[in-house]
């Protein structure tokens, strides 16, 4: 370890990208939801006006309740299916370990809004599965029904945050060495006690850690509901998104999404505490 | 009865590429249909795609981004990295956990923070806008590999060839250069695809000239454009390209532990 000066000297680079790209705006961008609005700008009056506007708007509490219902039923959904596959990458002896390994990473880091384009491909009238189903003498008309509703949000989120599960599980069943799993079993543990006793305890902080991430990322999703949501699957992020680039009511817009974001993450904070409270997380 | 967890990982796996797969196949379709039956494979659309100069400045505009979003990205995760790694840094925890602020926020808002931030000071939407953002966006992984490298690389190397009689200069062109530079190409690979496929946050920055994602968005709202499936292959193949490479260069399973530091994990 040696003279710290230079070390700091080291990082200023790094500070002033966190400080002037991050932190600087969103300080700003939460002060905008202060002031007054022009078009497509502020006035600097302050003013409580949005948050009093935001919080009397039944549609903003109705977009809310859509965002947190997909959010909810997308991280349900993906946290155990992408925990299912993280299981197998660490304890398969299979030959297959490290193609289903890299296939898993590759999908966490690219092809967003191409997955989702593709889903109305898929979904679609005369979409594939449609076909497909039809061709297997199966006349079931549910992928058409299901485009352009909040199904379809969710299918297309679920798709998307599998991997990014499967990888942060994986990380943490590392983590847990033979040597433990050996130590269980000698001490006279079968296959389901060793899951349950010991690895799943082992990987509650990143299960619940994955639930939250995936939770607070889509709830503010507005691409998604654009593209797939239809009329029936708008969220929050959406009437966000319209503030600022149709409307052009930034001071709302910005009051919009501090008051998203707070609720979303008392919501989140409050399940830690009762999660930890009951026992089931721990440490 | 070991045959089963086997098949629910490969049935999941095909679930996350059945989109992509479509796309890809739908590249090569003849007709302008969106539909099956398929007839092809054919290239018209990736030949209508080629002529196209809106896809090609967008893929010029996406190319330029991603270069610039690494150099700046790449250089500034290694000297943070090298000095949590070399110096007595007070709060450690909390600076390297602060780079993850931008993983954990949702793309809106730090595409709107940014774009009212900038437009403050009078700087309008841009491709610079987006690579700055993009900048930001990658820093984190980037830092991730860095700190994952450096921690392996023993800092008694650098002290003997100091003791050689090496100046700090030598020392890093010498010593820690060849050791790290794989890693940085790694990471600069893995940051351009995440930069060429970064679509939420680029939306509100871009302006009047579209990235490669964009391009394909604008063509979305409109008419059905088969080529827009061309489009899309050929930006997914040139995001697993820069992951393969890049993952392959970093190390995968150090990444893998270092994502597990994730914000709230």
């Amino acid at each position: 370890m040696r003279r710290p000066i230079l070390g700091y000297a080291l990082l200023a680079p790094f500070g002033l990208i966190l400080a002037g790209l991050l932190l600087v705006p969103a300080g700003q961008f939460l002060a905008y939801s202060f002031l007054s609005p022009v078009p497509f700008g502020v006035r600097f009056s302050p003013t409580l006006a949005n948050y009093r506007q935001v919080l009397a708007d039944p549609s903003f509490w109705n977009l809310f309740r859509n965002s947190l219902t997909v959010a909810g039923m997308t991280a349900v959904l993906a946290v155990p299916i992408g925990y299912l596959l993280a299981l197998h990458l660490r304890f398969s002896s299979g030959r297959d370990r490290v193609p289903l390994l890299m296939l898993t990473v590759v999908a966490v880091l690219g092809g967003y809004l191409v997955r989702l384009y593709a889903w109305r491909i898929l979904l679609g009238t005369n979409g594939i599965l449609a076909s497909v189903l039809s061709f297997l003498g199966l006349p079931l008309s549910w992928p058409e029904r299901v485009l352009f509703t909040r199904s379809a949000v969710v299918i297309a989120l679920v798709n998307a945050y599998i991997p990014f599960v499967a990888v942060i599980a994986y990380g943490s069943l590392l983590d847990i060495g033979d040597d433990v799993l050996h130590a269980a079993r000698d001490l006279g543990a079968r296959s389901a006690g060793v899951f349950g006793r010991v690895i799943l305890p082992l990987s509650g902080r990143a299960l619940y850690g994955s639930f939250a991430i995936v939770f607070l990322l889509t709830a503010a999703d507005y691409v998604t509901p654009q593209l797939l949501g239809g009329a029936k699957g708008v969220m929050v992020g959406v009437a966000i998104y319209d503030q600022f680039v149709r409307l052009g009511n930034w001071p709302l817009g910005a009051a919009m999404s501090v008051v998203a974001v707070a609720l979303t993450g008392v919501l989140v904070g409050a399940s830690w505490l009762v999660l930890r409270l009951a026992g089931v997380l721990r440490g | 009865m070991r045959r089963i967890p086997t098949l629910l990982a490969w049935a999941i796996i095909g679930f996350l590429y059945l989109p992509l797969a479509v796309v890809v196949a739908f590249a090569f379709q003849g007709s302008s249909r969106l539909a099956l039956p398929f007839d092809g494979p054919s290239v018209r659309w990736f030949a209508t795609a080629a002529t196209d100069r809106v896809v090609a400045d967008a893929l010029l505009a996406s190319l330029r981004v991603g270069l610039i979003a690494c150099t700046l990205a790449v250089p500034v995760a290694f000297l943070t990295a090298y000095a949590l790694s070399r110096y007595r840094i007070r709060f450690r925890g909390a600076v390297s956990g602060s780079a993850l602020l931008s993983v954990a926020l949702p793309p809106l808002f730090l595409g709107l923070s940014l774009l009212t931030y900038l437009s403050s000071l009078g700087i309008g939407p841009s491709l610079d806008a987006v690579a700055l953002a993009h900048a930001v966006y990658v820093l984190p992984y980037a830092l991730l590999a860095m700190e994952a490298r450096l921690e392996k690389l023993d800092p008694a190397v650098e002290e003997a060839a100091r003791d050689l009689g090496a100046g700090p200069w030598q020392t890093f062109a010498r010593v820690v250069l060849p050791a790290v530079w794989p890693v940085a190409l790694g990471a600069g690979a893995l940051g351009f695809a995440l930069s060429f496929d970064e679509f939420p946050i680029a939306l509100f920055l871009a302006g009047s000239d579209p990235t490669l994602p964009i391009a394909i968005w604008s063509r979305l709202r409109r008419v059905i454009d088969p080529s827009v499936n061309a489009i899309a292959a050929t930006l997914v193949g040139v995001v697993g390209l820069g992951v393969v490479v890049g993952t392959s260069l970093v190390q995968i399973r150090t990444l893998l532990r270092g994502s597990e530091r994730g914000p709230g994990a």
